[in-house]
């Protein structure tokens, strides 16, 4: 297999799909909306191909909501926004059944999950219920409400952000959850220079606005399957799993990446190396995505956390550590 | 593969040209063939065999490897069993277990002649043998360094051995030869390392010709040839003998640096020899092999050894006839001579034995007389021998095997027998070894030949050597016949004792052999010819005269009735349809004066060489440079088979050994990218492109689907790998060659993956 594996992709009887070519199109103009962020704006182009989630952490105000505000218009698709509160129940989120007065029968009310691009914001704010009833649907790509399940739309990606843990009102997420999104990112502040050119441009127009679309659903799709398909060869394979093995007996960890992790670790790299416009799977794609797929699921021991190590810290040891197959 | 041939045809010249050095060492060029031979047959065999493999397309593997040296082993082996060994050979050619046997015991043989035989040495079957199986091995070693791991200029090792047998044996100045011939055989090395190391560079350019590198080996050769032309010149050193000349004085077989007359004083003891060797005398005698001259004989037996006995001489020499009467029925030759003293001074006149009449000066230089009994003639009132010349006229007794087999023993109370049987108590060790080797002999003759056969079988392991070791027994007798080790001294001392001992009248002599034959027919005897035999009083026949000692360089007189045992046995073994008891018949002593060229100068013959010591050295030595190039052979080994490989895996780890060698800090748990990052960094920016290949090469290898094109990966891992070298330092470079680093963690690697672990290491 694999000769000509990311030209595989065309669901909708269009030709062959770049990755490449239109996923810089694609960062490009995010990146006109979030400026001087290209590695945030990849990241998430990585996590939209690899089919996976996105949980971006970091303090209010540093362009959080913008980011994924900006994928969906960039991406010609359905994109909802919720905000989460402390009020916020799972149907809010999933849908409901309505009585339907005129027709005297239940209908179907979708919540905000059915979209292509759902923002929730501030996903620690609402109740530990409210979560898992999202988590659940960003998992199953599917709602069941009173024994009828819809289907969610394809692409479907959760962009969560979320404030720091130690600010007020949180509800931290549960290591169960934090599992199910692909990656976890932190905005960043601007640099000086993005944050003078922000406050100039907005006093005239958001960018938002004047972002047009540069592809639509279909477009991802065709894209998500040539990464899918991307060669993945067994040397890398191998690579991913010692690294996540290596995880589960590494000393400062007390719990370990999982199996999913590994998983989601690949997809993230097949999806780094089809944007890098390569047919293959590189270890340099693994270790880029190391960070941001693992660190986010790993906790420290209390002696590591003392020592004031940092999973991400303990996740560049790992891949310092891991040797890179040199062999077939 | 132009290169390797080219290299195997430079090892094959650099060894023939290695081979001058041996030159010295030998008295004849009879050795040069079969060391000829054994050069090229392992080159040759080698070249053939790497060509085939080639063609077979299995150069790069480990059967391709060894199969080169076995084959080569086997080129040597049949080369060597074809020169010395034919009886057994199959189809004329090919070596059998049998034939192989022989060549091991011609071998074995050989270590006894090194033993025996001082340089310039007769080129005689083992010695000539082992010299082809040193050069065919030392052929060997450098063709795998050179050829094989590619690093010719590493094999000059090899010739630096040759150059140290001559060095090391000889003694006098070393010739010329010695040096040229090696400094060349290196310079040819080197041109061959800087022809590959340079048409490695430039690989299909037009500009590597078969002349790259000559100018830099010509000029480091010419370096090597005045180095060592210059160098001794200058580095103070103690000449040589300086040591025998301080304390030599009157202590030597007839070499005191005053006198150069024999101390007849011969205790038994070690002594040292006269550095550079005087003439004595010039003896122009009548017949081609005269026998030995008898100066004096000693036939006082003390615990302080032997000495002179009283002389007297009632008349003056000159002019008296039959001065030693023969015994009626003797077969006898008469010989005449006219011996002319050079250096010598003394006031015991060199004369045959059997001396019939003597003339000096035509009866007008002074005084001398003979003593009856002891056969010795000596000057009265101050006349010493400088300057006189003597006429001597001598009926030699040459007795046939059965008549001294037929001499009955002499009447107890005959006064020969009681004057020449006389001994002090002996060491209970001697007599008992006495009496296992007469035990059942009946005559005289019988008991003498159990004693000489003993002292002159070599399966006994006497060993010729002028430096006699301290003994442990406080005898000198029972240490020369335990540490087996000694000059003429000790073996005409010992042997007279014996035979004395064993109830027959025996004597020694100390006298000269019978010296070099110059060109104009005349003889000349130096120092160096001083010697010591026994006589053996036969009942009816005299003195006899017998040699224990193991003589060369063509100095043993040959006495036919006394054949050494062990050229018996070598003579019965050669020949094995020919009647042991024939030694009536040309002895192999003869034959060995037939091959013998004598040379301008009178040889050193005295100065024993310590072959055995000689040998060991060279062996410990090759041994110490085989094992301190081991580590680099193997890396070398290692470092082609990975190269040639073409896996890219292979080549990286190549590289990264490389860099593990030269202490360049890689990430070596790192993606291909970060390695060549890595080495990029190390090895400077221009090996860039060549990096990224690598690294391209190795990505698309392991991690892109099947059916990447192959690339060549040997030269720009040979391009990153000079760059690296370049940039490290000198001593990093030093280390990576003799001692690589990374062969340590591999073999450090393989033994604790080999070694059963009692508990799981964490991580």
């Amino acid at each position: 297999m694999g000769a000509g594996a990311p030209r595989h992709g065309q669901p909708d009887g269009a030709g062959p799909v770049d990755v490449q070519a239109e996923g810089a199109r694609i960062a490009e103009a995010m990146g006109t909306v979030v400026v001087g962020k290209p590695d945030v704006v990849r990241l998430a182009l990585v996590v939209l191909l690899a089919e996976g989630h996105l949980l971006i952490e970091d303090v209010p105000g540093v362009g959080k909501t913008t980011l994924a505000k900006a994928m969906a218009r960039a991406v010609d698709s359905e994109v909802r926004r919720i905000q989460f509160t402390p009020d916020l129940l799972p149907s809010d989120v999933t849908g409901v059944a309505v009585f339907d007065q005129e027709s005297r029968s239940f209908e179907f009310r979708p919540g905000a999950v059915f979209a292509n691009l759902v923002v929730a914001d501030e996903i620690n704010r609402a109740s530990p219920k409210t979560q898992s009833a999202l988590l659940e649907c960003m998992e199953e790509r599917q709602v069941t409400v009173d024994g009828t399940t819809y289907e969610l739309a394809r692409p479907f990606m959760v962009l969560a952000t979320q404030n720091p843990l130690e600010m007020e009102g949180t509800y931290p997420l549960p290591e169960a959850q934090r599992d199910r999104f692909t990656a976890r990112i932190s905005m960043g502040y601007p640099d000086r220079d993005a944050e003078l050119a922000m406050l100039d441009d907005r006093a005239v127009v958001d960018p938002l606005t004047r972002l047009r679309p540069v592809a639509d659903a279909a477009t991802v799709r065709a894209m998500v399957d040539a990464v899918a398909a991307l060669h993945v060869a067994d040397p890398l394979r191998r690579y991913v799993v010692s690294l996540v093995e290596a995880s589960r007996r590494s000393p400062d960890l007390r719990l370990g990446a999982s199996p999913r992790a590994g998983l989601q670790l690949l997809r993230a790299a097949r999806a780094a190396a089809a944007l890098a416009g390569r047919d293959h799977v590189l270890p340099d794609d693994v270790q880029e995505m190391a960070g941001p797929v693992l660190a986010h699921r790993l906790l420290l021991t209390p002696d590591a956390a003392l020592a004031r190590r940092t999973p991400e810290r303990v996740v560049t040891e790992l891949l310092s550590a891991v040797p890179v197959p040199r062999r077939r | 593969m132009t290169g390797r041939w080219g290299t195997a045809v430079a090892v094959a010249v650099a060894m023939l040209l290695g081979l001058l050095a041996m030159a010295p060492v030998f008295a004849a060029p009879t050795w040069a063939a079969p060391a000829l031979l054994a050069v090229v047959a392992v080159s040759g065999s080698g070249a053939l065999v790497r060509a085939g493999v080639e063609r077979l397309g299995r150069g790069d593997t480990v059967a391709g490897e060894v199969a080169v040296p076995v084959v080569q082993v086997l080129a040597l082996l049949t080369v060597l069993c074809g020169v010395f060994a034919p009886g057994r050979l199959l189809v004329g050619v090919l070596p059998t277990p049998g034939s192989t046997a022989d060549l091991l015991g011609v071998l074995s043989s050989g270590f006894s002649e090194i033993r025996e035989q001082v340089t310039p040495a007769i080129p005689l079957d083992g010695l000539v043998a082992l010299t082809a199986l040193l050069v065919g091995t030392l052929t060997l070693v450098v063709d795998l360094v050179a050829v094989g791991a590619r690093q010719p200029a590493l094999g000059g090792l090899a010739l630096l051995v040759l150059c140290c047998v001559p060095v090391a044996t000889t003694t006098g100045d070393v010739s010329l030869l010695v040096f040229l011939g090696p400094a060349l055989g290196l310079a040819t090395l080197l041109w061959a390392d800087q022809r590959l190391r340079l048409a490695g560079r430039q690989r299909s350019g037009p500009g590597a010709f078969a002349g790259t590198g000559v100018l830099p080996a010509v000029r480091t050769g010419a370096v090597a040839v005045l180095a060592g032309l210059l160098l001794p010149a200058l580095v103070p050193t103690l000449a040589e003998g300086s040591f025998a000349s301080g304390l030599g004085t009157g202590q030597g077989p007839g070499v005191s640096s005053t006198g150069t007359s024999l101390d007849p004083q011969a205790a038994l003891r070690g002594q040292l020899t006269q550095p550079d060797p005087v003439d004595l005398l010039r003896v122009d005698a009548s017949v081609d092999d005269p026998a030995y001259l008898r100066a004096v004989a000693l036939d006082q037996y003390t615990e302080d050894g032997w000495e002179i006995g009283n002389l007297g001489g009632s008349e003056p020499t000159d002019g008296a006839e039959e001065l030693v009467p023969v015994p009626a029925g003797v077969p006898t030759r008469e010989v005449r001579a006219q011996i002319t003293a050079e250096a010598h001074d003394d006031r015991f006149l060199p004369v045959f034995a059997d001396l019939q009449s003597v003339s000096v000066d035509g009866g007008q230089g002074g005084d001398w007389r003979l003593d009856p009994a002891s056969g010795t003639v000596f000057g009265r009132d101050d006349a010493r021998t400088p300057g006189r010349t003597w006429d001597v006229v001598s009926e030699e007794v040459r007795p046939t095997d059965d008549e001294l087999a037929a001499a009955g023993p002499l009447a107890a109370d005959d006064p020969v027998q009681q004057a020449y049987t006389q001994l002090p108590a002996l060491d209970p060790r001697v007599t008992t070894l006495l009496g296992q080797l007469v035990d059942g002999a009946q005559t005289p003759d019988q008991r003498v030949r159990a004693v000489f056969d003993f002292l002159t079988d070599r399966a006994n392991g006497f060993v010729y050597s002028l430096s006699t070791a301290p003994g442990t027994t406080g005898d000198d007798l029972a240490d020369f016949l335990q540490l087996r080790r000694g000059y003429c001294e000790q073996y005409a001392g010992a042997m007279a004792v014996l035979v004395r001992a064993a109830g027959v009248p025996a004597r020694v002599v100390l006298g000269y052999t019978p010296g070099q034959r110059q060109p104009d027919g005349t003889r000349v005897v130096t120092t160096a010819d001083a010697h010591a035999w026994v006589e053996v009083y036969y009942d009816g026949l005299g003195w006899v005269p017998f040699d224990p000692t193991p003589l060369s360089g063509g100095r043993a007189v040959d006495l036919p009735w006394a054949t050494r045992a062990d050229v018996a046995a070598a003579q019965a073994s050669a020949s094995p349809a020919a009647p042991t008891t024939a030694p009536a018949g040309p002895s192999a002593q003869l034959d060995r004066d037939d091959t013998f060229t004598p040379l301008a100068t009178p040889q050193d013959t005295a100065t024993g060489v310590p072959w055995g010591r000689v040998g060991a050295w060279a062996g410990g030595t090759l041994g110490a440079l085989a094992l301190l190039a081991a580590p680099a052979v193997a890396r070398a080994a290692q470092r082609r088979r990975r190269l040639r490989s073409g896996d890219p895996g292979s080549v990286w780890d190549e590289l990264l050994a490389v860099a593990d060698d030269l202490a360049v800090p890689v990430r070596s748990t790192g993606t291909p990218r970060q390695l060549a990052d890595d080495l990029g960094g190390a090895a400077g920016p221009g090996v860039s492109p060549a990096l990224l290949v690598l690294a391209g090469a190795l990505q698309a290898d392991v991690y892109a689907p099947a059916g990447a094109p192959a690339r060549d990966l040997a030269a720009p891992a040979r391009e990153v790998d000079r760059a690296l070298r370049r940039s490290a330092g000198r001593r990093a470079r030093v280390v990576a060659r003799l001692l690589p680093p990374s062969l340590v963690a591999d073999v450090r690697g393989w033994v604790t993956d080999h070694l059963p672990r009692p508990r799981t290491a964490r991580t």
